[in-house]
């Protein structure tokens, strides 16, 4: 059952999701991963809408150079860690949400087991080595998540169903290297929509995951994307040979 | 010969391997460049070998590695 005071503060979400809806976020589980630009979209969303356990992850600190897309930090808590900083947005947000601080980076090391815990994981870190790692690991501990990425004005975001759906190798094969320097923060906002969109999706049962396809758009064109995925048998990660 | 570039239908002279696709069409930052052709991602050491054939679906993709 939800409280008057839940009922009051969900009502839009009501109408949508319904109480059953909104008490199955309640329930959730997310662990966000980087509370940089992604990251600062996704943890405001999610708690806004009322998940009821957020982790965040995240050993870097806040540094002014953050500001103009990192939005869940502000300026009097420069040299704040930022997993720590986010945290404290997010419970101004919603004081109703359970919130975990990990104010370290993750590894291929600790991140299976961490994510064992939660129900959904998203990935709101940098480099390409560090977000196949996430990948890896969220495969290997049979997690769902959410990759995404940004770059200037482009952002792409795709679903993983660990043994059902393409992990983030199948996607991308065997990448060279990545494309990255900079990211304007609408960007990173649109990224972190969809991926809180995803994680409350797949709380709630409701709508169509982006699994098997991924979706990239730029802002600079207003083009955007659906790129179909097809598990790779060899996928070192979650074909034949892999891990699953 | 016609396939499906991004979404959209294009038409060339001649059949074409994926690199003289990518030189053709001048694509950018080849080395972290990443080509599906019929949602299979192609490595780059077979760009040379693979031809592309009549009604066959590319995409083009980078690794974007900033959040």
């Amino acid at each position: 059952m939800l409280s008057e005071e839940e009922r009051e503060r969900y009502a839009r979400s009501l109408s949508i999701l319904g109480e059953e809806g909104q008490q199955a976020l309640r329930r959730g589980r997310v662990l966000v991963i980087g509370a940089g630009g992604v990251g600062s979209a996704a943890l405001l969303y999610l708690a806004a809408a009322g998940v009821g356990t957020i982790a965040v992850a995240d050993g870097d600190r806040v540094e002014r150079s953050n500001l103009q897309r990192q939005i869940i930090h502000t300026a009097d808590r420069l040299g704040e860690n930022k997993a720590r900083s986010a945290a404290r947005a997010m419970a101004a947000r919603n004081p109703g949400v359970q919130i975990r601080v990990i104010p370290e980076y993750v590894s291929s090391q600790t991140l299976p087991a961490l994510a064992r815990r939660y129900d959904f994981v998203i990935d709101g870190a940098d480099g390409l080595e560090t977000k196949l790692m996430i990948s890896d690991s969220c495969v290997a501990a049979g997690v769902p998540f959410c990759h995404c990425g940004t770059q200037g004005l482009r952002f792409q975001v795709m679903t993983c169903l660990p043994g059902r759906s393409p992990c983030v190798r199948c996607a991308f094969g065997h990448p060279a290297g990545s494309v990255s320097g900079s990211t304007l923060g609408p960007a990173c906002g649109c990224a972190g929509s969809v991926a809180a969109a995803e994680a409350i999706k797949y709380l709630t049962g409701r709508g169509e995951l982006l699994t098997g396809r991924l979706f990239t758009a730029d802002l600079m064109t207003m083009e955007s994307r659906m790129v179909p995925l097809r598990r790779d048998p060899g996928c070192p990660a979650c074909g034949a040979s892999g891990q699953q | 010969m016609e396939i499906t570039v991004d979404g959209e239908r294009k038409t060339y002279p001649r059949p074409l391997t994926v690199q003289e696709w990518m030189d053709l069409e001048q694509v950018r930052n080849q080395e972290v460049a990443i080509i599906h052709v019929n949602d299979r991602d192609i490595p780059p050491d077979r760009r040379k070998s693979t031809l592309l054939q009549e009604g066959d679906r590319l995409q083009l993709l980078y690794f974007l590695g900033d959040s």
